[in-house]
């Protein structure tokens, strides 16, 4: 598969995009919907 | 410490279905809203056989359905609280999409030791073939370990 891209260039800006900020729920429902349920994400007395 | 006898070492292969449900749960969680991944006339309008999954997700698919997630922990004894996930890469040999059944075996493909063993670098690489035996997929992940008891 060719690449749709053209090459970047130095100092090209790929991405420019904001995000909402990320809260003790965010990590929890991502555990829950990545499947990563390691403790230091969704325990702060483990963290 | 973990050294370059664990490499080959491979683990229990983690049989995965791609689940639609599982899916959106995932897509809301992210805020993704791309009508290819929630509307199956548009992927096929696209090409795709049903809506795909995101590059990333087969990691997801094997922590989710692996019986032991701490398998490749308790394997090569490594505390859970040294461990960083470095690296991670995708290479897709086809498309994955909703309703496939895939298998997931991983194996220890590399070991370096970095600052004279105050690091160890794992790499785990993921075989992924689907359910009419097309290899889709490798994933490769870097395990980074702290040994804090070698000073640098």
């Amino acid at each position: 598969m060719s690449s749709r891209f053209a090459a970047p260039s130095v100092g090209a800006v790929l991405v420019d995009k904001g995000f909402p900020r990320i809260t003790r729920t965010t990590l929890a429902l991502y555990a829950g919907a990545s499947g990563d349920h390691k403790p230091m994400h969704i325990d702060i007395d483990f963290a | 410490m973990v050294d370059s006898s664990a490499i080959g070492h491979s683990f229990t292969p983690t049989h995965a279905r791609v689940e639609s449900g599982r899916l959106r749960y995932f897509f809301n969680t992210l805020g993704e809203t791309k009508p290819i991944y929630r509307d199956p006339a548009v992927a096929k309008a696209a090409g795709f056989a049903g809506t795909p999954i995101p590059p990333t997700y087969l990691f997801c698919l094997e922590m989710m359905d692996t019986d032991n997630p701490f398998e490749m922990l308790e394997a090569l004894d490594i505390d859970l609280r040294r461990v960083l996930h470095g690296e991670q890469k995708f290479v897709y040999h086809a498309p994955v999409v909703v309703g496939d059944e895939l298998t997931l075996q991983s194996a220890v493909t590399g070991v370096i030791q970095k600052k004279g063993g105050a690091m160890t670098l794992i790499d785990v690489t993921t075989r992924i073939v689907n359910q009419r035996g097309q290899h889709v997929a490798d994933a490769t992940r870097v395990i980074v370990v702290r040994n804090p008891e070698v000073s640098a």
